[in-house]
């Protein structure tokens, strides 16, 4: 017994130097990272002061950009949603609207709205895609943009291939079909790749929309959600936009560019084989997939991200809709990293080989089974009386200083920088958030992220229904 | 370092709920600045007087505007000149925003207030900071104040590191010196990026045919992109004494400046292009072959009929496409090659054809 206590000891005693060890490596990182995120953020402030995006619209050398919405049955939304693509201000664009096998009546609502009959087109498959059944275009001018697609049942990665393969455009953009876009979104995005021509890809911010006033597709008035849950996602995406990918983005290592909303080069897209079907992570695996093409090939290239052109998301508002996001954001992350598990470490590919990758691995996809076996081995430990409650409480206290920290951070980044939410009241709302989200909301998360290895091990690949209120043409999201 | 780190929530988040009440009580003095300064502007703009502020002046003209700004500003013109306030800070924002909307006599009596109120001293001396943001800024004011004094300075920074300095300058001297400073700009620029394009064609654009013979100057930087915008913009003017100048740059060898050239021959529409671009119809590249039928699509001459019909049965599903597209817009032959192909036994041929036929079927009786 005495030796099992002794055993014990020991492993609890290593395993607190590692991860004590752990804990200040992390913090090290985030507050570089934070530190290289405001001073990106200001070098974009700085550019903006002589950014007229006018310009860009009234240029014929601005380069062309094909949306393309997937969608599935989206009955009730398809056509507010591709209205509000349709008036997005940018001066050559066309809308693929893709209906990846709907099994309500999407098609013909489309068909009737826009007043589409079917094509002779030829469908050219370069990325090989479940077969399209018809392609049609609108008989009236003023839809002349659109494009709609009607295509077997493959998923969301096969309709964003079958947009690709159907593109006339250099540019192809990426959306979520129930996604806002301001209306100049596409101008900011679209910029990067004018400054420079090494950049492939370009990520904008998305940004919550819970608690917004939204009328016909348009976000008309900016607030905080009442409800704890959305508010909670604010400050995390903060943290994860402002304070991650604006730094990532930086030193041209970022990793993810959110499928709800990013824009490509069509010609590094198809190349790299277009989005991967068999993984629920495919927008990170596209991102790391083009990152990876390019160093193996010798292509100069960037991956930026824009702070400022915003996508509106409706965040889950039940924690059983926000566990399944998270769990499959997790298996997402997992399936990338370990299908390009060969970049870790490796020299070859500079700061993502070195930095980014080695980030994401150990402490973006290990931390929350490094962070659950803490909270086990502190409460067995107590229970067998081998640790000291006072350290303990004390390592408590610094972890949420810490977090708290980050997290105020990020809403400073924000306050410098687009201030979005105007009023005082959800500036100290946001504040509190950061604080109250360490007692209890930041443990879920961690939990949600641990049964997403035990759901990967077991195969798991599905994405889980994604219950959304929706933005109706006129409402006010509680 | 828990202790710092606590020090820096409690600052940070203080700070910026102060920072957020101050920013509003801030907007709400600043208004009566602001108001304050449209009106005294608009007066002086508008107020009667003998001394014109554009033509030369006579020293007692040049008192007369002088003694206008110090009445209207209710201040000294040296005293306000070295003031470094919030008050002058505004009124030079609310010049710089009238500036936009001013033009003639009312516009040069405002550059004459910029003068005299020594803003354009100012941004003349920021226009050489060593911060890129600062010079840039400067650049862009000088536009707005017409400053002739600053061209020196703004050529200089023609050839500064940072992009946002050359734009600013660049654009900046095409405003105040006009048409005459578009070949030196090109000439001097090392290269130009896809956003420089975006800013400064516009402006190009704006002095029409005017601008050709600049851009056939410019043609001879020797940097790649700036010739081959050159081409773009001649193409986009679409002036007919360009094409002889382009055809002579077809021997450039350079992929990109060429496929600008085929371009702009479509666009310039003049058929002396014809038997090149039939040339380049032929080429063994693809990017060649493409722009080519583009180009023969633009020019819509029934005389390459045959050479897009040869195209149409291209390995490249891209050239046949651009080959019958543009045929849809040569006319009846172009549409009778392509009902010809779409009964022919070359699958690839018939399927391009029948889709542009269709659409053109569907599209021409609905818009």
């Amino acid at each position: 017994m005495e030796l099992l206590q002794h055993i014990a000891e020991f492993g609890l005693s290593v395993y607190s130097h590692f991860i004590i060890g752990y804990f200040i490596l992390v913090n090290l990182f985030y507050f570089t990272m934070l530190c290289v995120s405001f001073a990106a953020i200001v070098h974009h402030l700085r550019r903006t002061q002589f950014t007229n995006h006018t310009e860009i619209l009234q240029s014929e050398f601005s380069t062309p950009i094909s949306i393309l919405a997937p969608a599935f049955n989206e009955s009730a939304t398809c056509i507010d949603s591709t209205n509000s693509l349709l008036k997005l201000n940018y001066p050559t664009m066309e809308v693929l609207f893709i209906n990846d096998g709907s099994k309500d009546n999407t098609l013909d609502v489309m068909i009737k709205e826009f007043s589409l009959v079917k094509t002779q087109r030829v469908y050219i498959e370069k990325i090989p895609t479940q077969p399209v059944r018809g392609i049609y275009i609108s008989t009236k001018k003023e839809y002349k943009n659109l494009i709609v697609v009607d295509k077997v049942n493959g998923g969301k990665a096969d309709a964003l291939n079958v947009g690709i393969n159907i593109s006339r455009y250099p540019l192809v953009c990426s959306i979520d079909a129930d996604s806002i876009l301001e209306d100049d979104a596409l101008l900011k995005v679209a910029k990067p790749f004018l400054d420079d021509e090494r950049v492939i890809a370009v990520g904008g911010i998305v940004r919550i929309a819970n608690g917004c006033v939204i009328e016909r597709g348009r976000v008309k008035e900016i607030r905080l959600s009442k409800k704890f849950l959305p508010s909670f996602q604010v400050v995390e995406y903060f943290r994860a936009f402002l304070s991650g990918r604006m730094g990532w983005g930086a030193i041209n290592g970022l990793l993810i560019i959110s499928g709800a909303f990013g824009l490509f080069k069509r010609q590094v897209v198809l190349a790299c084989g277009g989005y991967k079907h068999d993984t629920v992570g495919e927008d990170m695996e596209l991102v790391v997939r083009m990152h990876r093409y390019c160093k193996e090939n010798g292509i100069e290239s960037k991956i930026e991200f824009v702070p400022d052109p915003v996508c509106w998301t409706e965040a889950p508002e039940t924690l059983k809709v926000l566990g399944r996001q998270r769990n499959r954001w997790h298996r997402g992350l997992i399936d990338t990293l370990l299908i390009h598990k060969g970049m870790l470490f490796n020299p070859r590919y500079e700061v993502l080989g070195l930095v980014s990758v080695p980030y994401f691995f150990f402490i973006e996809m290990l931390g929350p089974l490094i962070e659950a076996f803490g909270y086990i081995a502190v409460i067995t430990g107590f229970f067998l009386g081998i640790i000291n409650l006072e350290i303990f409480i004390l390592f408590f206290i610094v972890s949420v200083v810490y977090g708290v920290m980050f997290s105020v951070g990020a809403v400073l980044l924000e306050e410098i920088s687009f201030q979005r939410y105007p009023r005082t009241a959800d500036l100290l709302k946001l504040l509190l958030m950061g604080l109250i989200e360490n007692f209890g909301y930041r443990q879920i998360t961690v939990w949600w992220r641990v049964r997403a290895f035990w759901d990967y091990m077991r195969g798991v690949k599905t994405w889980g229904s994604m219950q959304r209120v929706g933005f109706g043409s006129s409402n006010r999201r509680a | 370092m828990t202790i710092a780190a606590v020090f820096i929530i409690v600052i940070i988040s203080i700070g910026l709920i102060i920072q957020k009440i101050r920013a509003g009580i801030n907007v709400q003095k600043s208004r009566k600045f602001f108001t304050d300064a449209q009106l005294a502007l608009t007066q002086f703009v508008l107020a009667e007087t003998d001394a014109p502020a554009n033509a030369p002046q006579s020293v007692t003209q040049k008192n007369a505007l002088e003694a206008m700004v110090r009445q209207l500003f209710r201040v000294s013109v040296e005293k306000f000149a070295q003031a470094r306030s919030h008050r002058r800070d505004i009124l030079r924002e609310v010049m710089l925003d009238f500036s936009l909307n001013l033009t003639g006599e009312t516009q040069a009596r405002l550059d004459f207030a910029f003068q005299a109120l020594g803003f354009v001293a100012e941004e003349m001396k920021a226009a050489r900071s060593k911060k890129w943001w600062i010079r840039a800024r400067a650049c862009h004011r000088l536009r707005l104040m017409h400053a002739l004094d600053a061209i020196e300075v703004l050529s200089q920074n023609l050839e500064d590191d940072n992009e946002d300095v050359r734009i600013e300058a660049a654009l900046s001297l095409l405003e105040i010196v006009g048409v005459g400073a578009l070949s030196p700009i090109l000439l001097t620029i090392k290269d130009i990026s896809g956003w420089m394009r975006v800013r400064i064609s516009n402006t190009i654009l704006g002095f029409g045919g005017e601008a050709v013979p600049h851009l056939i100057e410019g043609m001879k930087s020797n940097n790649y992109r700036v010739k081959k915008f050159c081409i773009e913009m001649l193409g986009r003017l679409g002036d007919v004494s360009a094409v002889q100048t382009l055809i002579e740059y077809m021997g450039y060898d350079v992929p990109e400046v060429q496929i600008a050239s085929l371009e702009a021959f479509g666009k310039i529409g003049d058929h002396r292009a014809i038997p090149i671009i039939i040339k380049y119809a032929k080429s063994e590249n693809e990017q060649y072959r493409l722009a080519a039928a583009r180009a023969l699509g633009n020019l819509g001459s029934p005389a390459t009929v045959s050479v897009l019909n040869e195209l149409l049965l291209h390995d490249t599903i891209e050239v046949r496409l651009a080959a019958a597209e543009a045929l849809t817009k040569i006319g009846q032959l172009g549409i009778k090659t392509l009902e010809y192909s779409a009964h022919s036994e070359n699958e690839d041929a018939k399927k391009v054809a029948i889709q542009f036929l269709h659409e053109r079927t569907v599209l021409k009786t609905t818009y």
